[in-house]
């Protein structure tokens, strides 16, 4: 059935929209097609389904003297987003204009004081287990740690340690992986340089890591000066990283990665699990084809394109909808735009894997909506849009856009109609597919049960037992964090 | 005081070469007027801004693309290279695989980026740290000469971030082109704002068309 049909095609889209990035990143020509075809719009427009709306929203409140392009023009940017499709015939030509999607007022959101190390230990019992561990979670999300906690909370919210392990069990983990770190350390240390000089991977490794040490926030205490044992640390570990991962090795951006983490350990061998740990999370964005970062970056789009699809169009029409300007953000989790100090902060935050999946994404939507204005009202081009985004470094504050993206984030959970991409962005699918899911329900009620099922992940124990559908008095009471 | 009828252009420039040659030590060099060898390695792209006084009645605006050298980046920053007017391509005289690289990013920009006219965009080439003393062209000004013909630069120059040499005159060459280039004829007539690769024959065989 038709329907059916819209579904199969919602469901392509990840991959359809990743190979035309890749067919972006190819050719030269990612400006506009001039080819103007009916059919192809149509399709189009059918597989952005409900969002579809959106455009045509946009449509009826340009302005005549403003630059949007014409509808045409645009269905040729869609179209040429969205490559290899196959047109349908028999699809009705047309399509339908659906209710906008309607998110809401963004909520008040504050946040609280760091978690304090008396915090900590109070969740903590005799042998040294964490307690309850969505609540001290959920605390570290609200308001990140005292930074002499650091040391400690970073290693369970990465996974070095289980949260449910015992100080000894521990001490035991550590001593074990302080062996196998020097294993793989002393293999490139006792590479001869003979061997190196026939070792071309490796040799560039090193020089690459060399280079990159040495210009990794040297204006940080921990970095700065020219004999810096920091900057041994730093190097040594990005070494046995090689060696960990021969394949991947080192590409730059890793060393902005491992310097805080290191900074915060204080310790080779912890830095170094911590930093692996840390990678398993970033490891696509670095891969040969980037696959981390296309991905991000497509998904970045559905969810702006939910929270604000003026913008989006307009970013479109400035050629600027692929949202390149986002690069550094994503490929080194925002780690030049917030002082050193800040991305401790933003990282444990995010970390918790609170309050959905990809937060950092929300995040990005929050700096983007931010800047909306500014962006629209003097009109920028793609060339200004990139370089107004890229000198908001360091000018954004952390703790305003921390809540910001957390409104974000609730907005949508509580939005009863979220396009089921968006629901499976934000991780609202895994936990929802229940068996009546599956059978007579229909489409709207399966989208429904996400909003309870993320709600069960981010809420204290108490409130998640009691697997409520009523989300919106939930949401009232994970607002309210209180004490255990 | 800004003269009545002073003219004003504004010309963005791309800087790109291999990682570690020295692109943002000479952009620092050129706008700031310092140096040091702790730059952060540059992450996707960053920007400068030069503005010199060409001559009685001209302004130039410089807006300096200094584009990350990680190949594995190249997929995605080479968006970056679209309205430019003018390039650097830079090489670290100190290793020869960056050297090697040149024709690589030479080809690479051209297939990318063409002006309005058809032509490719006015290109210097910069043997950077030439104050190391371990210069791998020794005395092969000729060879050079020779090879920016071959592969279309309109000129070359050692420098130094370090030392500042060149950098300065490399500039007022490359800029000296673009506004040579400027007044070519222009083959079409794009009504648009500069948009090359629509003039480029292989807009069509973009692989994101539909083919009746």
């Amino acid at each position: 059935s038709p329907q059916d049909k819209r579904i199969l095609l919602v469901n392509s889209q990840n991959k359809s929209l990743s190979q035309s990035f890749e067919n972006l990143f190819d050719e030269p020509s990612y400006g506009l097609l001039q080819k103007l075809k009916k059919d192809p719009y149509t399709v189009t427009m059918g597989r952005f389904s409900k969002v579809t709306n959106y455009i045509f929203d946009s449509f009826r409140l340009s302005d005549p003297s403003s630059q949007r392009r014409p509808p045409s023009e645009m269905a040729d940017f869609l179209n040429d987003a969205i490559p290899g499709l196959k047109i349908n015939q028999q699809e009705e030509p047309g399509f339908e204009v659906i209710t906008r999607i309607d998110l809401g007022k963004q909520p008040e959101v504050s946040r609280r004081e760091p978690v304090s190390a008396e915090e900590w230990a109070k969740n903590m019992d005799s042998e040294g287990r964490i307690l309850n561990v969505d609540y001290i979670k959920r605390l570290i999300f609200k308001g990140g740690l005292c930074h002499t906690l650091r040391k400690e909370a970073w290693k369970f919210l990465l996974g070095y340690f289980p949260w449910n392990s015992t100080k000894e069990e521990r001490a035991n983990l550590q001593k074990r992986k302080t062996d196998e770190y020097f294993r793989m350390k002393l293999q490139w240390k006792s590479v001869s340089e003979e061997q190196e000089r026939r070792n071309a991977r490796l040799r560039d490794y090193r020089s690459l890591i060399e280079k990159d040490v040495n210009r990794t926030d040297r204006t940080n205490k921990f970095y700065e000066g020219e004999d810096n044992p920091g900057l041994i640390l730093l190097h040594d570990i990005l070494m046995t990283y090689c060696m960990y991962d021969f394949d991947l090795g080192y590409v730059q951006g890793m060393s902005d990665l491992l310097s805080p983490v290191l900074y915060v350990m204080e310790n080779e061998v912890d830095a170094f699990w911590c930093f692996v740990l840390y990678m398993d999370q970033m490891h696509q964005n670095f891969e040969e084809q980037m696959q981390g970062m296309k991905t991000q970056l497509i998904q970045l789009s559905t969810l702006l394109r939910l929270l604000d699809s003026g913008f989006c169009s307009y970013l479109e029409s400035q050629d600027s909808g692929y949202l390149y300007f986002c690069f550094r953000w994503l490929l080194i989790r925002f780690k030049r735009e917030f002082s050193f100090q800040d991305i401790l902060r933003l990282w444990e935050v995010m970390w918790t894997e609170l309050p959905c999946q990809n937060f950092h994404l929300l995040l990005c939507c929050a700096i983007l909506e931010s800047e909306k204005q500014q962006i629209m009202d003097k009109h920028y081009g793609f060339n200004e849009i990139l370089k107004h985004i890229n000198e908001l470094s360091m000018k954004i504050d952390v703790e305003y856009i921390l809540c910001k993206a957390e409104a974000i984030s609730m907005q949508m959970m509580n939005c009863k109609e979220l396009p089921q991409a968006v629901s499976e962005i934000l991780g609202m699918e895994s936990s929802s597919v229940t068996p009546d899911s599956d059978t007579g329900e229909d489409e709207n009620g399966a989208v429904l049960s996400c909003p309870t099922s993320l709600y069960q992940s981010i809420s204290t124990p108490v409130t998640a037992a009691n697997g409520t559908r009523d989300s919106t008095q939930q949401m009232s009471e994970t607002q309210s964090l209180t004490p255990a | 005081m800004q003269k009545h009828n002073q003219k004003e252009h504004l010309y963005k420039l791309l800087v790109i070469g291999d990682l570690g040659v020295g692109k943002t030590s000479i952009i620092k060099r050129y706008v700031h007027q310092n140096f040091s060898p702790h730059y952060r390695a540059t992450i996707g792209v960053d920007f400068a801004l030069k503005v010199l006084s060409w001559d009685a009645e001209t302004v130039v605006r410089l807006q300096l693309w200094d584009i990350a050298g990680q190949e594995r980046f190249g997929n995605m920053t080479r968006v970056y290279y679209r309205e430019a007017m003018g390039a650097f391509i830079v090489f670290d005289v100190t290793r020869p695989a960056t050297f090697e690289a040149v024709t690589k990013w030479k080809e690479d920009l051209d297939s990318k980026l063409v002006l309005p006219n058809g032509k490719p965009v006015p290109t210097v080439l910069l043997a950077n740290k030439c104050d190391q003393g371990i210069d791998v062209l020794m005395n092969n000004g000729i060879k050079m000469d020779q090879f920016c013909k071959e592969n279309g630069f309109v000129g070359w120059f050692e420098t130094s971030a370090k030392e500042d040499i060149n950098i300065n005159e490399a500039s007022r060459c490359l800029v000296k082109h673009i506004i040579a280039s400027e007044s070519d004829p222009v083959q079409s007539i794009e009504p648009d704002i500069i948009k090359p690769h629509l003039n480029s024959s292989k807009a069509v065989s973009c692989s994101a068309c539909f083919k009746s």
